[in-house]
């Protein structure tokens, strides 16, 4: 395994520029997720990573070798594909024997190496199975087994679950957390959901517009988000922002006053996560709103809420405390001064 | 359409194709003097037609038919396979290329035929089954083209890009993994274009219409300035179509997907 550098890398594809300057580590031995909205340039910098795609300024490392021109061959990269990309005319076995053969291993070394990923995976018994005959979950794991026997320097990984249920989804998610510490792989995983972006990352990097947004371990990007953009994207249901003032250590907007640990006078954004913003008595109250719906999860509520002058917000409220929430009425809740959020008027910066 | 009419209609299609077909076999086994009356049923069978024509230079026509077809449809493959590959991935000749490559099928024949004569007859190559190739391929070579764009869009870009990371350089990933995923297609393309080829009279007539002359040139030339001799012409037509008739059979299905537009179930 190796860690991967990629210093300044820029694509452009004619007028648009679709990865700007970027730097990032990808850290040996660790699961480093790219996620962002569609069109933010993920893709682009995993595919010119894995030499899918030319690049149009900087560097690309790998240990200690330039591979910025170099063919997808010579990077000693395995890859997962979104639609996994099993070769149709080969069984699961030669799917996974193929790199191995193109790079004339032994025939037994192969044999153990594909063996070996099949029983890491479960899927010993597909293995003479043609990939029409699997389903999506069974083809996930031959592609994923057919990165594992190539023993590579680092693995990627480009939206690799987006085609398997929601249950499958999951089950696969702790899989791939599993195998990684098992083999102590480098991972570069890329993907758009943001709750797996979390729950697989050791470090998350955050993109928008072709550049980084905000770089860190989930904890710290969902704790602190360096802009409104990345609260937002970071977290479901999404962070809500109210657009108001800060002078004098207080926040106000319209019907709502929030001391914030801020000396600096003048407009700002403050931003709420919803599970922050819990129904209260009366007298403790930031706000009140109308409740608009509530959306019942078992251990709590999604709770809609419209403020006076129009704001619509969300609160996540646990279910014991959903009784004092009355779809209709209108409810006095409490922002949790200890989880503020402040932005900057533009929402680029993070004040606090 | 009600189940009835559909049986009416097929019943009406089978019996206007094959009613010509069934009176080309009649006439082959009828003697001159039956032919008189082509249409009249009542006649005494003669296989005199048949081995004139067997002995009469049709079965060397055919041979170098085939000759012909081999030799225009390997070229029609590997440089159309290729080509088809790179208009598919890579946009070769930008957007138009796609059907702009079909658009010598718009111009008559005998606008290009004539250049194609002088060409020839400056590299002495006239009445050559070469001479013949080259003109096929002016029509092979675009078909066959177009037909495999199909194929290879519905090839997945993905398992290309996987082959590359694998191990593999372009042409290594496009031989062990694109290749096979079109094989289907590449056989129906190499027929279709072999018939085109196997069918043609208009070049191999003027082209090569002496000692090189093709299958369809040898039937023509039962017109006689006697007149039609209709018998032999029978007789030579269903050595030319039978096996036209066999290869469509096992290549209409893949026909009509090449047709609309590849559609290979991936």
């Amino acid at each position: 395994m190796a860690e991967i550098r990629v210093e300044a890398l820029r694509k452009r594809f004619g007028e648009v520029t679709a990865v700007d300057d970027i730097d990032l580590v990808i850290a040996d031995g660790g699961i480093t997720v790219l996620v962002g909205p569609s069109g933010c340039g993920k893709t682009t910098t995993l595919r010119m990573i894995a030499g899918l795609e030319d690049v149009t300024g900087g560097r690309i490392l790998i240990g200690e070798r330039d591979v910025t021109s170099a063919e997808p061959k010579d990077r000693d990269l395995a890859m997962v594909f979104q639609n996994y990309a099993l070769y149709p005319h080969m069984t699961a076995f030669q799917n996974m024997a193929f790199a191995l053969k193109a790079r004339d291993t032994p025939h037994d070394e192969i044999r153990d190496r594909v063996m070996h990923a099949a029983e890491l995976l479960g899927i010993t018994d597909l293995l003479e199975r043609r990939p029409k005959a699997l389903s999506g979950g069974q083809q996930q794991r031959v592609a994923i087994g057919r990165a594992i026997v190539r023993q590579p320097a680092a693995f990627l990984f480009d939206e690799p679950l987006s085609n398997l249920d929601a249950k499958l989804r999951v089950e696969m998610r702790t899989e791939i957390l599993k195998l990684q510490k098992e083999l102590n792989a480098t991972i570069l995983y890329v993907t758009h959901d943001q709750e797996e972006a979390m729950t697989l990352a050791d470090e998350m990097v955050v993109m928008r517009a072709g550049a980084i947004a905000q770089q860190g371990p989930p904890r710290v990007v969902y704790a602190e988000p360096a802009s409104e953009f990345v609260g937002g994207f970071v977290g479901s249901p999404p962070m809500n922002v109210i657009a108001g003032e800060a002078s004098g250590g207080v926040f106000r907007a319209e019907g709502l006053e929030v001391p914030v640990p801020l000396t600096a006078a003048g407009p700002a954004r403050l931003g709420v996560r919803p599970e922050h913003l819990r129904p209260s008595g009366p007298g403790e109250a930031t706000l009140t709103a109308d409740v608009e719906v509530i959306e019942f999860l078992g251990s709590s509520g999604i709770v809609s809420l419209r403020r006076g002058n129009g704001d619509s917000l969300k609160a996540l409220v646990p279910a014991d405390a959903l009784e004092s929430v009355l779809p209709g009425a209108a409810c006095p809740f409490r922002i949790d001064p200890g989880h503020l959020h402040l932005f900057s008027a533009d929402g680029s910066a993070r004040l606090h | 359409m009600s189940r009835p009419l559909r049986a009416l209609f097929l019943v009406i299609a089978v019996v206007a194709v094959a009613f010509p077909f069934a009176w080309v076999v009649l006439i082959s086994f009828k003697s001159r003097v039956d032919l008189n009356d082509p249409s009249s049923l009542s006649f005494t069978p003669t296989s005199a037609n048949w081995s004139e024509v067997l002995h009469g230079g049709v079965l060397e026509a055919a041979l170098r038919s085939v000759e012909v077809g081999l030799a225009t449809v390997s070229v029609s493959l590997v440089a159309g396979t290729l080509g088809a590959y790179a208009i598919s991935r890579f946009k070769a000749g930008g957007g138009p290329a796609r059907f702009g490559i079909l658009l010598a099928q718009l111009m008559p024949p005998a606008v290009l035929v004539v250049p194609l004569f002088i060409l020839f007859f400056n590299w002495n190559l006239r009445d050559t089954i070469w001479a013949v190739i080259a003109a096929h391929l002016t029509f092979v070579l675009p078909v066959v083209t177009w037909f495999m764009i199909g194929f290879f869009d519905a090839v997945p870009r993905e398992l290309e890009e996987q082959a590359m990371i694998d191990g593999y350089g372009r042409f290594g990933a496009f031989r062990r993994v694109v290749l096979p995923q079109v094989l289907p297609g590449l056989g129906a393309a190499a027929i279709f274009g072999f018939v085109l080829s196997w069918n043609d009279l208009f070049y191999a007539l003027i082209l090569a219409g002496g000692n090189a002359e093709t299958l369809p040139v040898a039937i023509s030339s039962y017109n006689t300035f006697r007149g039609v001799e209709l018998g032999a012409m029978s007789a030579a037509i269903l050595v030319s179509v039978v096996p036209v008739l066999i290869a469509s059979f096992f290549v209409q299905k893949r026909l009509v997907r090449g047709i609309s537009g590849g559609g290979l179930k991936y």
